[in-house]
């Protein structure tokens, strides 16, 4: 090992970060101990990539930290769509009691399916909601749409 | 799931029907008093009713509505109509592309069987199926159902009914005096005895679903994916004659409807800045699905309120044509 990777042996803020499973460039005092070096810093490139390496001892990142990838903003987003779309669908399974002057719908079930793929620009979610279920009769409707 | 006992015994009557050449093998199963049954429906699987198809897109086939395989459709159609002349049977599966295999006493396949044979001998007997769908107001639905389909013990309009020939006359010279009725779908279907019929009405409109990236020196090139969607019904029914006064019906009907014009949204590639433009079609529709036993001239009705307060009324009407 390098004279400079030794000094992250005796780092107690570096070591504690890594018993903590943090990222030390989360860490301010790290940061600015690592930042002070330009050698010291490369020394420490290199063995995150060692580390990254080996199987089960990557450092888990602090989500506050960094900028929250885009795919995480779109899921995001999506859950809140399909929490909305099924409070939609099943509201009236809340409050059935309706009066006969006016009958509307009764949903008997829901059913939200969405269907993310990691590489493809939309996702696609399909919410379905039945109005007759019995012996061998069922009448449901059905809407379908994309989102980026 | 095929119940172990029913998977070994498929196995060897798929093997001595192949053997025999006989149309049904039957074997008991041992410590039970259920039988299992192996029938040859080859009859039956000529599927020579009208079938019209209008594809306008590419791949149209990738996104036609879904239908099962005939044999799919005779299991469940056969286990319907046992239960329904209160034959019920335990299983009944659908064997490869020409056999279907029951497992029940051994009255309940003696009916089967019974009813099977009748249909071999009267597969030239023909049906007319009219269906049609309608979007019926509020205060129609509310005043004239409870008259026309009965109530349901809560005292609203009854989502499933069976009618009989003057009822379903009643129903639809009612509807068809309805102000501000709309008539969604009212295609006709002819069938044969026991023959599953499909019939689809299709409009295929094509549309940038996505891109795929490509790296060339210099330059990302992103080349869209077309995508089709549909727009029309699709039925798929099956009828068979019981008795000179009944028969049973299964039908399922798949509407659908693409908003036009289909909506762009701008966005950028996933992993990439790269800006794109996608389409996101948006459909809605009605699947229903009925299974009834009905008289001549009878008609299977599902009825449904809508979130506008609106109703959804199927009526599917079946009429001999020849016998």
């Amino acid at each position: 090992m390098h004279a400079k990777e030794d000094q992250f042996r005796n780092h107690a803020a570096l070591q504690r970060c890594f018993d903590e499973r943090r990222d030390p460039l989360d860490d301010p005092e790290c940061r600015t101990w690592l930042a002070a070096d330009p050698e010291r810093l490369l020394a420490y490139a290199r063995l995150r990539e060692q580390l990254d390496s080996l199987p089960g001892t990557t450092v888990q990142p602090q989500p506050a930290a960094r900028p929250i990838p885009r795919g995480w903003w779109s899921l995001a987003a999506l859950a809140a769509a399909l929490l909305a779309s099924a409070a939609w669908l099943l509201r009236d399974l809340a409050s059935p009691a309706a009066s006969a002057a006016e009958p509307v719908g009764v949903v008997i079930a829901g059913e939200l399916h969405f269907a993310p793929e990691p590489l493809a620009a939309t996702v696609a979610v399909r919410a379905t909601w039945t109005m007759v279920r019995d012996r061998g009769a069922a009448l449901e409707q059905f809407t379908e749409w994309s989102v980026p | 799931m095929i119940p172990k006992r029913l998977s070994v015994s498929l196995t060897l009557l798929s093997l001595a029907s192949l053997a025999t050449g006989l149309s049904a093998q039957r074997q008991s199963l041992p410590g039970t008093k259920s039988a299992v049954a192996a029938f040859d429906l080859g009859f039956a699987l000529a599927d020579n009713g009208p079938k019209l198809r209008m594809p306008t897109g590419e791949s149209a086939a990738a996104t036609a509505p879904a239908t099962p395989p005939v044999t799919h459709r005779l299991a469940e159609f056969l286990a319907g109509v046992a239960t329904g002349l209160n034959m019920p049977l335990e299983d009944v599966q659908p064997l490869g592309s020409r056999y279907v295999v029951a497992l029940g006493g051994a009255r309940e396949l003696d009916a089967l069987e019974q009813l099977l044979a009748k249909a071999r001998t009267q597969q030239q007997t023909q049906f007319e199926l009219a269906i049609r769908m309608y979007s019926l107001p509020a205060k129609f639905a509310a005043t004239k159902l409870p008259d026309l389909l009965g109530v349901d013990p809560a005292g609203k309009p009854a989502r499933v009914a069976v009618l009989d020939r003057a009822a379903a006359d009643g129903l639809l010279q009612a509807l068809d005096a309805a102000p501000d009725l709309d008539v969604m779908h009212a295609p006709k279907v002819m069938a044969r005895n026991l023959q599953p019929v499909t019939l689809s009405v299709l409009q295929y409109s094509s549309y940038v679903k996505d891109y795929t990236v490509r790296i060339e020196p210099g330059q990302v090139i992103a080349d869209p994916v077309v995508g089709t969607v549909w727009d029309g019904f699709s039925i798929d029914a099956t009828c068979l004659e019981l008795d000179p006064e009944r028969i049973a019906m299964r039908v399922a009907i798949e509407q659908q409807n693409v908003a036009q014009p289909i909506e762009e949204r701008a966005t950028t590639l996933p992993g990439t800045k790269l800006p794109v433009t996608v389409q996101v079609p948006r459909v809605s529709g009605v699947r229903a699905k009925q299974m009834a036993i009905l008289g001549w001239g009878g008609a299977g009705v599902l009825a449904a309120p809508k979130e506008d307060g609106s109703w959804l009324v199927v009526v599917t009407r079946c009429e001999p044509v020849a016998k």
